[in-house]
């Protein structure tokens, strides 16, 4: 299998990221993607039969198991096919299982779905102290920000370069932010505004980071046809390991340098065909909650050499106008609602493979996109392709 | 009757002292994996998980190296048995993997701790008035005694499950509405055109509220589910193994009462639940791997068996699992 398109994307929808969705249950949020979906695709709610649920760490959300009353009058909800949970890629994870359940005959179309209320979890901190291993580094004070600041300050001296040229990645993804009616934030900002931002964990400062977001997504799939957006590779990777030990240069490199990525991009190439990534992807969509996951992502992805991503932003490339654009949704930069931000990667892709971006439409319509998505503190990696 | 995928190799460790959990989930997938043929699971391209989102105060997922995940393709669906085990076998017709490991634990030991205000029931109507599992699951028992099933049936089927596991008849409602919470870890390496026990048939039904506001009979629901089976026909066939697990005895008694009467047995029949199924063994949402792997060990290399995999408050996502017969190389 190679090349061969897996399932189709039939319709998408989302809803405007904010940091409080005030008048929306999380069921409210799940109907309101859901059927936003199938109007996108043209489908009535009773030809659905599979629905899958991405949810990202459920004790964030302060709620378990919320299939068991969020679902009830959701589209193929009685034919539910399972919750995901592997962090922020889950719903990723979720729409590469949506594909396998429609490639495998057993379902003719299923609807994923996800959301989050950001601001009604009790503790995102605690949560993902519970990505580190319990016994050997829950007593340091762990959070996204310290974990990530060790990534971006190797990569920093690791390449001999300085914060404004690391500016420049949170910059582009402000200024498409500003285009994406979606976005969470949508000011652009300026190299001397990032870096005057308060330092969270140096040398990472608050607007190298996602904001607290909620929001919601759903896609539709359904079997490949002719003029519709799909699947043709999927590829993951787990490194489990004690995100601290990782951190360690000598030890285990993956978390510098994204080789878990280019492992799991390895595998969706394969799958899809792609040779030289560089030539046959035309945009990406990648999660990346920091600015420095873009920059290892991008280098992950194989789409720039190692080491070479903050440069060539810098020097114009991956912005929206060029020839291979990354994150011209802004990316999760500017919106990061946990559960579903994988799905709105495969969304925002598509849009783009569709030529129905608006306002956020790359220069030269897509043929190919990669989209990529992280679990954990770089512990879980996927990576899909999709083709117009 | 054919199939393209195959159970080759199954593994468990069930109990209420079997020691920490990480050392059992790793010889359930050592014997699974040695089922199959394997020393190590550079033999399978994928890991499916299923159980609690946390494993000793750890992301299941980034926790997913006990399961040998390390290096590999990982899916983490925790939700239920029924549904990772449908995940891992489309991922295979699919043509995504050709050897997926399917691994699953709990700890059941540990529920009593949990924070029921958390847990399951509709956070808006549920909840205040009190719904935690155990209420739902007594509301279920109180709609269907005396009308689907007897309490005395009930409890003798609780009794009967607890006498095959070696355990003491428990007195009072305890002996229909409290299952055997215990540790366990099951595994199974599914792969394509493999020798091995055949999956025959699945389907799956599921029913988004709780508490449900229809009959709460999981009889209704496993016919639910039956009848989306490709080759329903199969469970009317003489069957060498019927394995259940459900949220409570009572639950399970209910949920297999048709499948027993098309069957001719009666709950002392030793080919219902060889194991002692989930009255006597549950660890949460893995349990159904329990369910299929004994299943899978009964039957072996030849006839049918089901496995009957009920997850939720009173069983309403419900999975038919039908194994055996011959399978199709592809």
């Amino acid at each position: 299998m190679s090349g061969e398109r897996i399932a189709a994307v039939l319709g998408v929808a989302q809803v405007p990221m904010r940091t409080r969705l005030s008048d929306a249950t999380y069921a409210d949020l799940l109907g309101r993607v859901a059927h936003g979906a199938l109007a996108d695709a043209g489908v009535d709610a009773k030809d659905v039969d599979g629905l899958i649920l991405a949810m990202a760490p459920t004790s964030t959300l302060g709620i378990d198991e919320p299939q068991y009353w969020a679902l009830a009058g959701l589209p193929g909800a009685s034919h539910f096919l399972g919750r995901v949970h592997t962090l922020a890629s889950s719903g990723l994870v979720a729409f590469r299982l949506a594909c396998a359940h429609v490639a495998a005959g057993r379902a003719k179309r299923v609807l994923v779905v996800a959301a989050d209320l950001a601001d009604e979890a009790p503790d995102l901190i605690g949560a993902i102290q519970t990505f580190a291993n319990p016994f050997a580094e829950r007593h340091y004070p762990g959070s996204a920000a310290t974990a990530h600041a060790f990534q971006m300050a190797a990569y920093m001296a690791r390449n001999g370069i300085d914060e404004r040229v690391m500016a420049g990645v949170i910059v582009k993804n402000r200024a498409n932010g500003a285009l994406n009616e979606y976005a969470q934030l949508r000011q652009a900002i300026t190299v001397d505004e990032v870096l005057s931002s308060p330092v969270l964990s140096w040398p990472i400062k608050r607007a190298d980071a996602s904001p607290r977001t909620s929001g919601a997504a759903a896609v539709l799939v359904g079997p490949p046809s002719d003029g519709q957006v799909a699947a043709t590779g999927f590829g993951s990777y787990a490194n489990h390991g004690v995100s601290g030990a990782r951190m360690v240069p000598g030890v285990d490199e993956s978390y510098l340098d994204a080789s878990d990525l280019a492992a799991a991009a390895k595998r969706a190439y394969a799958q899809a065909g792609v040779g030289d990534p560089v030539a046959g992807i035309d945009l990406a969509e990648v999660y990346a909650s920091f600015g420095i996951i873009e920059l290892l992502s991008i280098e992950g992805l194989g789409l720039a050499g190692q080491d070479c991503a903050a440069q060539m932003i810098a020097n114009g490339e991956f912005h929206r106008d060029s020839r291979l654009p990354v994150n011209a949704s802004g990316g999760a930069t500017c919106g990061s609602p946990i559960s579903a931000t994988g799905l709105i990667r495969v969304i925002e892709a598509t849009l783009q493979l569709r030529g129905t971006a608006g306002a956020r439409q790359v220069t030269r319509t897509p043929r190919r996109a990669a989209v990529s998505a992280i679990g954990g503190l770089f512990q879980l990696h996927d990576v899909a392709v999709l083709a117009a | 009757m054919t199939a393209t995928v195959a159970i080759a190799g199954t593994g468990m460790r069930v109990g209420r002292a079997i020691g920490p959990i990480e050392d059992a989930v790793r010889a359930a997938v050592r014997d699974a994996l040695a089922g199959a043929g394997m020393t190590s699971p550079d033999g399978v391209d994928m890991i499916v998980t299923v159980g609690s989102d946390i494993l000793d105060g750890a992301m299941v997922a980034t926790r997913s190296g006990i399961a040998g995940a390390y290096g590999r393709e990982l899916m983490t669906v925790p939700s239920s048995a029924g549904h990772a085990f449908a995940a891992a076998v489309a991922l295979i017709e699919s043509g995504q993997a050709n050897r997926v490991l399917l691994v699953g634990w709990g700890e059941g030991t540990k529920f009593g701790v949990r924070d029921g205000r958390t847990i399951q029931a509709d956070p808006f109507y549920a909840r205040p008035l009190g719904a935690t599992p155990a209420v739902l699951a007594t509301l279920q028992a109180q709609r269907l005694a005396g009308r689907a099933i007897d309490v005395e049936a009930a409890a003798g089927y609780g009794a009967a499950m607890r006498a095959r596991a070696g355990l003491p008849p428990l007195s009072g409602p305890a002996g229909w509405l409290v299952p055997g919470w215990c540790d366990g870890a099951a595994a199974l390496v599914l792969a394509a055109g493999s020798a091995g026990v055949a999956v025959a048939d699945f389907a799956t039904i599921f029913h988004p509220y709780c508490p449900e506001p229809d009959e709460l009979d999981p009889a209704r629901w496993v016919e639910e589910a039956t009848g989306r089976l490709r080759r329903p026909e199969a469970l009317r066939a003489p069957l060498g193994a019927i394995e259940v697990g459900a949220p409570t005895p009572f639950c399970e008694a209910a949920a297999v009462r048709d499948l027993l009467a098309g069957q001719g047995w009666t709950v002392g029949d030793s080919r219902l639940n060889p194991s002692g199924g989930g009255a006597v063994a549950h660890f949460g949402p893995a349990t159904g791997l329990a369910r299929i792997v004994s299943v899978a060990d009964a039957i072996g290399g030849s006839g049918h068996g089901a496995a009957l995999d009920l997850a939720g408050p009173v069983g309403q996502a419900t999975t038919v699992i039908v194994l055996g017969g011959a399978t199709v190389l592809q």
